[in-house]
């Protein structure tokens, strides 16, 4: 019953997926659990979103896929795959081809990813070098190539410029190009727009959007936007005190929320509309890792528990072979998506 | 009371006196010219702008990064000074205050940054960062400043039990309440609020932006409300200011900026709101991914 459901369909164009990814840091609580049985699926040809309020555990699950967990932190159920290797039995030589040719993470800050001391197009060269062994000479011709593929203008003057002499938007895609490198077929962006302003913002999602139809890649975009996920995404996964909550189309998913939880943010997104209305909000904290219930994990904050259903654990129910839902009322519950 | 007027096109002088009133506002960052150096590197960061804010009401001030939002934020509560124009704020040219003048004034004019955790002493106890801008001013016994500060720490819609925390033991949203109490103790008539909830998770941010909306209803108080967010302006704004490079390119009542806007960078703006629907995508991000570049084929060159 539980969400395995994204195997029933297109099982081989699956460039990622994680089965029951769980993940517990060591703190000074002991060992707690931040990642619960994650099940994530991400095919070739779509863009999958990654939502839910900040520490719900949507960077770990993604640091999980790349194999780049912090020290502290470790896998101790279920695993990861990328393009059908299973992440936990690579050597870090397997890791590290896996990270540079197969997969590809982008970031909040693209700056801070940079050299400040080598000039952007070296950086980018760099990966083709180590990866592919190709010359400096050769990897160079190929990074003017990536950065007209990016839309960086004036491409062979501007690879060999440093890092200072680009805007936040530009560091973006220099990163994208730096990511496409190895043509990967995974590409995980961590709040890739969250510090660039609206249009320069809006220019990087269109242009992510635009690769990923192009080269056919599987896109993970995790962010907690739900105005760039209702732009961008094919399917979005919601994630709550580290478990996956809700998962479901994206028309679906906005029109017919089956979890309080994604109904919730769904009320709190920023409407483009009339001033004056009270916005709507859930109340409350994400409950720190070592605070997790066992019961429904959302009920504190939840407007619609009820003592018994939601005292126990919840497992993913399926409300119809591609949506599922972890909340005890899925059957009696009408809830609130957007309204057009 | 809320003097909100949102219909009609231009606001035209109000009845009451403005909370700010700013005429060719005009700062300059970089090193003056001089016999040595002529060709100095100097950028002119707010161009000789003008705004007006009547008594409780929001002037939304938007524009990409590096426009100049928070320097015009900063300059109207003079805590950098101006290199032109003349600053009217509650009734006051501000240009002439002394030291203790200007103390005064921002009791009554205050600010609420972006970041929470590097606006707050992370080594000073909640109730002591919201009681601060209180001993600035005097007048109150320490029992006194205290039960203000809970006052207004409930009001933010924190508990008694907050006052003790450090910034550390709180979350984003927490603390931005905690910046508003803070900007709040004081009863001021004005705050610029500079980018108030970029930093904070959608859930959080709508509730910081109901409470500010709230606090105008119950207080009268004006905002210089400053985002790149077209989204959150809209929410809170009765006037709109669209900067670029320094300089203001279109203001006016919010509804005709947002439903007629005249700039095409105002356009721009707006268009790249995000919508709320994946039925009702904006961004047209399918088209051109053909041709000019040549990179179509990249794929099987490299393969
Ligand atoms: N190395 C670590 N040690 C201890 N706790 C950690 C570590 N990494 C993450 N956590 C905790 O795990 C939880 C999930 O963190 P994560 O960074 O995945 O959240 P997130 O969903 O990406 O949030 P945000 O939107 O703020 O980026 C948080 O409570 C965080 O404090
Ligand atoms: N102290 C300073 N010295 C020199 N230049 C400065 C200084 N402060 C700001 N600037 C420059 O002035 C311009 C306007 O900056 P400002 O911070 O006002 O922009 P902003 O509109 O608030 O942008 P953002 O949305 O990124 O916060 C920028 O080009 C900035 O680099
Ligand atoms: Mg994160
Ligand atoms: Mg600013």
């Amino acid at each position: 019953m539980t969400a395995l459901i994204a195997d029933t369909a297109g099982t081989d164009d699956a460039v990622m997926r994680a089965r029951d990814l769980t993940v517990e840091v060591s703190t000074e609580h002991g060992w707690v659990t931040i990642v619960d049985g994650v099940n994530l699926t991400v095919r070739r040809n779509e863009i999958v979103g990654l939502v839910g309020e900040s520490g719900s555990g949507k960077t770990v699950t993604s640091l999980s896929v790349m194999g780049l967990l912090p020290r502290n932190a470790r896998i101790t159920r279920g695993s990861v795959e990328v393009m059908g290797r299973t992440i936990s039995t690579l050597t870090e030589r397997q890791l590290t081809e896996v990270r540079g040719v197969q997969a590809a993470m982008i970031f909040q800050e693209p700056r801070r990813c940079l050299n400040p001391a080598f000039t952007v197009g070296d950086q980018v060269a760099e990966s083709l070098r180590r990866h592919r062994g190709w010359s400096r000479k050769r990897a160079l011709q190929r990074t003017v190539e990536l950065f007209e593929l990016v839309e960086i203008p004036q491409a062979a003057r501007r690879v060999k410029q440093y890092p200072h002499e680009f805007s936040g938007g530009m560091c973006q895609r220099v990163m994208l190009a730096m990511a496409l490198a190895c043509d990967p077929m995974l590409l995980i962006a961590d709040e890739p727009t969250t510090a660039l302003d609206v249009t320069v913002q809006r220019q990087v999602l269109e242009l992510i959007r635009r690769l990923q139809a192009q080269l056919g890649i599987g896109v993970l975009l995790i962010t907690h936007d739900l105005g760039v996920v209702a732009e961008m995404c094919d399917r979005v996964s919601v994630m709550y005190a580290g478990q996956v909550v809700e998962e479901a189309d994206a028309d679906t998913l906005f029109h017919e929320p089956k979890h309080p939880y994604t109904s919730g943010l769904l009320q709190s997104m920023l409407e483009p509309t009339q001033r004056g209305r009270p916005l709507g909000y859930i109340s409350g904290l994400v409950p720190p890792p070592h605070l997790f219930p066992a019961t429904c994990r959302f009920q504190e904050r939840c407007s619609y528990a009820v003592d018994s259903a939601c005292r126990t654990t919840v497992e993913l129910h399926q409300v119809s072979p591609a949506h599922s839902s972890r909340c005890a009322r899925i059957d009696d519950l009408k809830l609130p998506g957007v309204t057009d | 009371m809320n003097s909100r007027t949102s219909n009609g096109p231009t606001p035209e002088p109000r009845e009451a006196a403005p909370t700010l009133s700013v005429r060719g506002l005009t700062k300059v960052y970089g090193p003056r010219a001089t016999m040595l150096r002529r060709n100095a590197h100097r950028l002119t960061a707010v161009d000789a702008v003008d705004l007006d804010i009547a008594p409780g009401t929001t002037l939304g001030l938007v524009g990409e990064s590096g426009a100049g939002k928070s320097t015009v934020g900063r300059l109207v509560l003079r805590l950098i000074e101006p290199d032109a124009g003349k600053i009217d704020l509650l009734g006051t040219d501000i240009a002439g205050l002394s030291r203790g003048e200007l103390r005064r004034m921002r009791a009554k004019a205050t600010m609420i940054f972006q970041d929470p955790y590097t606006s707050l002493d992370p080594r000073m106890p909640i109730k002591d960062s919201v009681v601060e801008p209180l001993l600035v001013h005097g007048g109150h016994s320490r029992s006194e400043r205290y039960e203000k500060a809970l006052a207004m720490v409930r009001r933010v819609g924190l508990g008694d039990a907050h006052m003790e925390r450090f910034p550390y033991e709180m979350s984003g949203g927490q603390l931005q309440r905690v910046a508003i109490a803070r900007a709040l103790i004081t009863d001021p008539s004005f705050i610029v609020c500079d980018e108030p909830v970029a930093a904070l998770d959608v859930s959080t941010q709508a509730q910081v932006i109901n409470l500010l909306n709230d606090l105008q209803q119950e207080r009268g108080i004006s905002y210089l409300f400053i985002s790149h967010d077209l989204r959150l302006v809209r929410l809170i704004a009765d006037e709109v200011a669209v900067m670029r490079h320094g300089k203001l390119l279109e203001k006016g009542d919010a509804v005709r900026v947002f439903e007629e806007p005249e700039h095409e960078y105002t356009r721009e703006l707006l268009a790249a709101i995000p919508g709320r629907s994946p039925r009702s995508r904006r961004f047209g991000g399918l088209a051109g991914c053909d041709g000019e570049t040549g990179t179509a084929d990249l794929r099987q060159e490299v393969a």
